[in-house]
């Protein structure tokens, strides 16, 4: 059997006395490829995961590996691999840019830097075609500066920079956030055939739902760094589980004049960021909360064969074993 | 008509080395009191330069070069510098995109709110601005204990509100909100909006919000006003922008727009909007436009319609709608 790509056991991450990322366990192998959205708040461990994922941090506790090996532990050549295999498209398609250089700089200089071509000439098929896949005009992209760009296609080029070096696993963190509504469609568009036509696994961090349900296949709800519901994406938006989840798509704004906003539920006061020890991270916001939230941390539950979600209120439904997470997001087969 | 903002032909320029381009060309819009306006339009659209002409806060070498925005008798664009200092706040309030960073890091927040009563010459003693910082802070649903922090001791939605709190304080008759909340999460979007929408209705105010997220607009507004390339496009109540655009810019920034029926369907509108210093012949749209003919190359399509009606600038709206 050969080594899942990325492997996490027991991942989690504290800053100081802050649970950022609660003890995590996941296997992304090479094969399977669902887009997977991470949603949540500023502060629910999103963007910890991202940078888990991409070695810029070492988690507190457990151990990634990639293709077997420690992570952090990588040498020479594998270390060279890892870093072209997981790929990752930033936030900020402005200032990924050196203002100085054409944008065709951003994408010789991994090319250069791997040996992944042969000739100028090579080098020039390999941008172009990377270039057609995300939906830019060649001839009308490369040989120009980024001001010279929109938004949308300094993001998409950032896609296609991602491409060329052949990875098995792209992190967007936020990859829309800062691009016109109008140009966003595009750059998810690119992002979909990647994973469509490649079968590149993508992990989609945003705290934007509706993209999210519109790209992802599977999406995985954080609140303080923990997991508090995941599943197939239309079941998590069209019929959420858990109370959090719930006012986060009850706060949708909708572009429909007939679902108006927060309908469902009253918004609530800010959390009081107190940390608390004991219970649902989520008690003291929660409009259904019970005794028992505040005494003990509810287990995952599976109410109908759908997703997960971390609430007391299905525990009259099947508890979930988070060793099958991978298998509900797509990453494994069943059994 | 006293009441509401009216704002009439609208020009602003920028001057360049390669002379001036309008970055705003000639937009007129009315809002009644109590009454909300959305402005969208992509990046570079003139929708923030807008907001700025009618606060004086064009920076050089940006200036307005003509028109009128009134409120009461009072034109906004022509009063002095001096006299435009004094209306800031009183007559016309500007909450800027991440206002939360014009917050004061050294002074509490208690302390900026009672800098405007100052600063506004209320004249209040400092039991009654105490109470007024706290009243205003009650508005915006915060704590008064807020008035003793600072800045980075608060979230950012309640920072946000902070700034509401403080731009409502003297209660003024036209708002203007600059994507107030584009770096927030969604359930604190949601909080800060009704808490802007409450201040705004409780106090009568003509409000216009400016941004890109066709959502939001659908949840706020009461009319809308679609900008491109400094041009006004189209303006409509909200339903008839939505759901009856005459205006085939406006249906491919609403068709790009995620919604809960289409799930997968991803459009957006391909091409780059125009450089204002090379704008287009004709239509600016055009070059992006499925629609565009001969004429729409050749002859700008000026707004039809009534002021405060449907009014769209398209050649071939009647074909749409």
């Amino acid at each position: 059997m050969t080594e899942p790509l990325i492997e996490l056991e027991g991942v989690g991450k504290h800053y100081g006395s802050l649970l950022a990322l609660e003890p995590l366990s996941l296997s992304i192998e090479d094969g399977h490829a669902p887009v997977i959205a991470v949603a949540g708040e500023s502060g629910s461990g999103k963007t910890t995961l991202a940078s888990l994922l991409l070695g810029f941090q070492k988690p507190s506790m457990g151990e990634i590996r990639y293709r077997g090996e420690p992570l952090h532990e990588l040498k020479g050549r594998r270390r060279k691999a890892y870093r072209r295999e997981v790929q990752a498209v930033f936030q900020d398609p402005f200032a990924v840019y050196n203002p100085f250089y054409r944008v065709d700089h951003a994408l010789l200089e991994p090319l250069r830097l791997f040996g992944l071509a042969r000739s100028r000439a090579e080098a020039r098929r390999v941008m172009e075609q990377a270039c057609e896949r995300v939906g830019l005009n060649p001839d009308d992209t490369l040989g120009r500066f980024p001001h010279q760009l929109s938004g949308g296609q300094r993001q998409r080029l950032m896609v296609a920079r991602a491409l060329l070096l052949e990875p098995r696993l792209l992190v967007a963190d936020e990859p829309v956030s800062m691009i016109d509504a109008s140009l966003r469609a595009l750059v998810l568009g690119s992002l979909r055939t990647l994973n469509d036509d490649l079968n590149i696994p993508i992990i989609y961090i945003t705290h934007d739902l509706t993209t999210a349900y519109h790209i992802a296949d599977v999406i995985m709800v954080l609140y303080r760094g923990r997991i508090v519901e995941a599943g197939p994406a239309e079941h998590v938006i069209e019929r959420p589980e858990h109370p959090y989840t719930r006012l986060l798509v009850d706060s949708i704004p909708w572009p429909d004049l007939d679902v108006a906003w927060g309908r469902n539920q009253p918004v609530l006061r800010e959390d009081k960021q107190d940390q608390q020890t004991e219970g649902c991270a989520f008690v003291g916001r929660c409009p259904s909360a019970m005794l028992q939230c505040r005494e003990q941390d509810p287990p995952f539950f599976r109410p109908d064969r759908g997703q997960i979600a971390r609430c007391f209120l299905h525990r009259e439904t099947a508890q979930f074993d988070q060793s099958e997470l991978a298998t509900l997001l797509g990453l494994r087969e069943p059994g | 008509m006293s009441d509401g903002l009216s704002v009439r032909d609208l020009t602003v320029s920028y001057n360049s080395d390669d002379g001036a381009v309008r970055a705003v060309d000639g937009i007129s819009f009315d809002i009644p009191a109590g009454k909300r306006l959305g402005i969208v339009g992509e990046s570079g659209s003139g929708k923030t330069t807008t907001a700025l002409a009618l606060i004086q806060m064009l920076q050089p070498p940006g200036r307005c070069d003509g028109g009128s925005a009134t409120i009461g008798g009072l034109d906004l664009l022509t009063i002095s510098p001096k006299a435009m200092r004094g209306h800031r706040l009183r007559t016309i309030s500007y909450i800027p995109q991440g206002a939360m960073n014009s917050l004061n890091p050294v002074q509490t927040i208690g302390r900026q709110i009672q800098n405007v009563l100052v600063d506004h010459e209320v004249g209040l003693d400092q039991r009654a601005m105490d109470a007024a910082a706290a009243a205003a802070l009650a508005g915006v649903d915060l704590d008064s204990r807020v008035t003793e922090l600072y800045p980075h001791e608060l979230s950012g939605g309640m920072k946000q509100r902070v700034c509401i709190a403080m731009g409502m304080l003297l209660r003024p008759k036209v708002i203007v909100a600059d994507e107030p909340t584009s770096a927030l999460d969604v359930v604190t979007q949601r909080h800060v909006m009704e808490t802007l929408g409450r201040q705004q209705a409780e106090t009568g105010a003509s409000l216009i919000l400016i941004g890109h997220d066709i959502g939001l607009m659908a949840q706020f507004v009461d009319r809308l006003a679609v900008m491109y390339a400094g041009r006004l496009f189209e303006i409509g109540s909200i339903r008839d922008v939505l759901t009856g655009s005459r205006n085939p810019y406006t249906r491919a920034l609403v068709e790009s727009v995620p919604k809960l029926r289409n799930r997968g369907v991803i459009t957006g509108i391909p091409g780059v909007t125009p450089s204002l210093r090379l704008l287009p012949h004709g239509c600016a749209f055009h070059p992006r436009c499925r629609l565009a003919i001969e004429r729409c190359r050749a002859e700008r399509p000026t707004l039809l319609g009534s002021l405060g009606g449907h009014r769209s600038a398209c050649h071939r709206q009647d074909e749409l709608g």
